[in-house]
């Protein structure tokens, strides 16, 4: 990449020339301070009037936004909670996820992961996810969701669409109600379930690897582990891949992007990593174990962003929500 | 005319790394849409020794040259003229350069004759009550002299310069080698000028058009470079690191809690001058990126302050080591002419109090330092001090014999910096 104000030749994930300190053209698109709702300045608490145009801190300098974007933590209760993080190669994090609990108890949790081939693949995964948390939290059912996160990506306003770099991202969601769980899914975001002696991966990934037939399978091609499936523009038209799990016990419902999932394929090894997370670091909360599988990731390299997001059922928890289920029958 | 601000920074940092440093580079232009009120009044001062020392060739000199610099006046200047010894003396009040006001003032100089002692505090305080005349004007003040203030006038001189900061620049010259360069950096510092040595009296005539010149083409005054800095940072410097090296840090005047301003002085057409700064701040998780400095020229005319530029000094946090350990260039650039100056300035003192040993490497590492940066001016006056057997490796003899001018040259130009050449 050349600084269009210099010529200086620099490395194509740079935001600024070094020569000259122009901003780059690639960095315009990251600007955008998150979400709608302001409430000033995410480190020091400065108020929304603090907050220059570019998002820099008029008190503690820090800029909003980007710095959130790269890596960001949620927090619903201990039991429930995600980090979502750029890695170390990538010059952007692409993955986005949202968590909610309504007053009811439902739960309800969104893990996308924008197509890095993609233009704006970092809007696509937060536009889908934001969608798609939002309409099930409304009470729409999980098909739904995914129908209206397509038809959310589509609406990301180009200068020009139609084109195969068009916004894409890949999703998976659960919604949790007492022990039953809905997962919907499309691309390679993955569910599991976590839990001694029965661990289990809940999706099936949309992948050549997957839906080729094995003797047509290249073993190592890149084009093994592409996505069939996705949100956004030339999604193929297929039925929205949903299923209902019952949480048999204690355990944990995962969520991740193959940022996390790449650096343990079997489920056993990555269960394995939740279980000692539980047992050594996190004395049982669930954002500590999502950054301990983040951190793990990061270890193994970071070649992608990493987003693992945990809904926890330790044994009291489902011994109440199993009461509460049966006086729901009885009502 | 208009300025405009340049940064130049790698504002990647390691993770957990606080210090900041960035170069910027201001420049003032000629745009032609005259939006600030420039060509003002100018009022020129001339401050000369006439104690019992300036007798015979100095005084001679002198007394030609500030008479050469009254003739070359342009007519709509002002100027005044203090001959200063025991007590200042006002040759010419604070006038108008008409024909007439020359006239008189050039048959007042001819009359000064050479006698008494030497205090500075009151010679420049006769040239504060001038200045304070013109309040508006860009005021430039000359201060010649070839002795030692007075050990009792000390105390006087600081309070002094304290009474004349922020109103009136001046630069100041030493004839001869008997006067003290720690003294006039004193007063030059203050008053936003230079100070530097006329080694012949035959010299101050030169010396003295340059200084006019550079005042003549002086166009806004009153410019302070205004730094603001997040909550919890803290300005470890604020130089200017050319043309010359002026260490501001000690200069700043706090505006707001997170603002200093730093004075800068008067500007003149397709001026350029370097700042450099280094910032401490909170360090920041990897992808933090934040406002690490927000560094603007503020300019005050008639009381009323005005934004003339803006510049951004930025941190970005990162774990990438090819990208952190990066020097910029133009930070590496003015380091190495701090490192520079300061080697020489060490290595005449260590000369001066017979440690060879450590005079010898600190200039021989002067001279690599030059050489390296292609500071030819430096280099030269390094010469007149060392013998060099490698200037690449930084190998020198010192030599057995210095004039005392050459090695007051060396130590009062070390200052100046070379500009950095382009990629």
């Amino acid at each position: 990449m050349q600084c269009p104000e210099c010529d200086t030749e620099l490395p194509p994930e740079n935001r600024f020339c070094e020569e000259c300190g122009t901003p780059l053209p690639n960095t315009a698109e990251m600007d955008a301070p998150e979400g709608s709702a302001d409430n000033g300045c995410p480190r020091c608490g400065a108020s929304v009037e603090s907050i220059d145009a570019d998002g820099y801190c008029a008190e503690c300098g820090f800029r909003r936004g980007r710095a959130s974007r790269n890596h960001f933590e949620i927090t619903i209760s201990p039991h429930f909670a995600g980090v979502c993080d750029r890695g170390l190669r990538h010059s952007r994090n692409e993955d986005f996820f949202c968590l909610a609990s309504s007053e009811s108890g439902m739960s309800v949790m969104v893990v996308c992961d924008g197509v890095s081939s993609s233009r704006r693949a970092e809007e696509a995964s937060q536009i889908a996810a934001e969608c798609a948390c939002r309409v099930l939290l409304a009470g729409s059912p999980v098909d739904a969701a995914l129908i209206q996160s397509q038809a959310a990506v589509l609406g990301i306003d180009l200068a020009t669409a139609g084109g195969q770099d068009d916004p894409a991202t890949t999703m998976v969601v659960a919604v949790v109600e007492g022990r039953r769980a809905t997962i919907g899914w499309v691309g390679d975001s993955r569910a599991y379930w976590i839990s001694p002696g029965n661990n289990l991966q809940l999706t099936r990934d949309h992948s050549w690897v997957n839906e080729m037939a094995p003797s047509d399978a290249k073993p190592n091609s890149a084009q093994m582990h592409a996505i069939t499936r996705w949100l956004g523009h030339g999604a193929p038209d297929d039925e929205p891949c949903v299923l209902d799990f019952e949480i048999p016990g204690p355990g944990a419902l995962l969520l991740c992007t193959d940022g996390l999932w790449n650096y343990a394929p079997e489920t056993d090894s990555l269960a394995a990593l939740v279980e000692e997370a539980l047992v050594e670091e996190a004395r049982g909360e669930a954002i500590q174990t999502a950054r301990e599988l983040v951190n793990f990731a990061r270890a193994q390299g970071g070649v992608d962003n990493i987003t693992a997001v945990l809904l926890q059922f330790p044994a009291t928890t489902v011994i109440e929500a199993a009461a509460e289920t049966r006086e729901v029958e009885n009502l | 005319m208009q300025f405009k601000a340049e940064v130049f920074q790698n504002a990647y940092l390691s993770q957990g790394a606080r210090e900041v440093h960035a170069i910027m580079t201001i420049t003032a232009e000629e745009d032609g849409s005259g939006g600030m009120n420039t060509g003002g009044d100018k009022l020129f001062g001339i401050i000369c020794d006439t104690s019992g020392s300036m007798e015979g060739a100095k005084i001679h000199a002198a007394k030609q040259a500030m008479a050469r610099i009254v003739e070359l006046l342009p007519l709509d200047a002002y100027f005044f003229v203090i001959a200063g010894s025991d007590h200042a003396v006002t040759v010419a009040p604070c006038t108008r350069a008409t024909i007439e006001n020359k006239q008189s003032a050039l048959a007042a100089i001819r009359s000064i004759r050479a006698g008494g002692g030497t205090y500075i505090s009151t010679w420049l305080s006769q040239a504060l009550a001038q200045f304070d005349r013109m309040p508006g004007a860009i005021r430039q003040g000359l201060l010649l002299t070839d002795g030692q203030n007075e050990q009792v006038d000390e105390p006087r001189l600081a309070a002094m310069l304290n009474a004349c900061e922020g109103h009136f620049q001046c630069e100041c010259r030493g004839v001869g080698a008997d006067w003290v360069i720690s003294e006039l950096q004193k007063i030059s510092g203050k008053l936003l000028g230079s100070t530097d040595i006329i080694a012949d009296a035959a010299g101050i005539e030169s010396d003295f058009q340059g200084i006019l010149e550079r005042a003549l083409s002086k166009d806004v005054t009153d410019v302070a470079l205004r730094l603001w800095t997040p909550v919890g940072a803290r300005v470890l410097f604020c130089k200017q690191v050319s043309p010359q090296l002026v260490d501001l840090t000690q200069r700043a005047h706090a505006v707001k809690p997170q603002t200093s301003d730093y004075p800068t002085g008067a500007w003149g057409r397709s001026e350029s001058r370097d700042y450099h700064f280094a910032i401490e701040v909170k360090p920041g998780g990897v992808g933090d990126e934040m406002l690490a400095g927000r560094a603007s020229l503020i300019i005050t005319q008639n009381r009323v302050e005005s934004k003339a530029t803006e510049a951004r000094i930025l941190a970005i946090w990162t774990d990438d080591e090819a990208k952190s350990t990066r020097i910029e260039r133009h930070v590496a650039h003015y380091t190495g002419q701090a490192e520079l100056a300061e080697s020489i300035h060490q290595g005449l003192e260590a000369r001066e109090r017979g440690d060879d040993d450590v005079a010898t490497r600190l200039l021989g590492k002067a001279v690599r330092l030059a050489h390296e940066s292609g500071n030819e001016a430096t280099a030269k006056l390094l010469r007149t001090v060392v013998d060099v057997d490698n200037a690449r490796e930084g190998t020198v003899r010192l030599k057995s014999t210095v004039a005392r001018e050459d090695a007051m040259a060396l130590e009062t130009r070390s200052t100046k910096t070379a500009r950095i050449s382009r990629p």
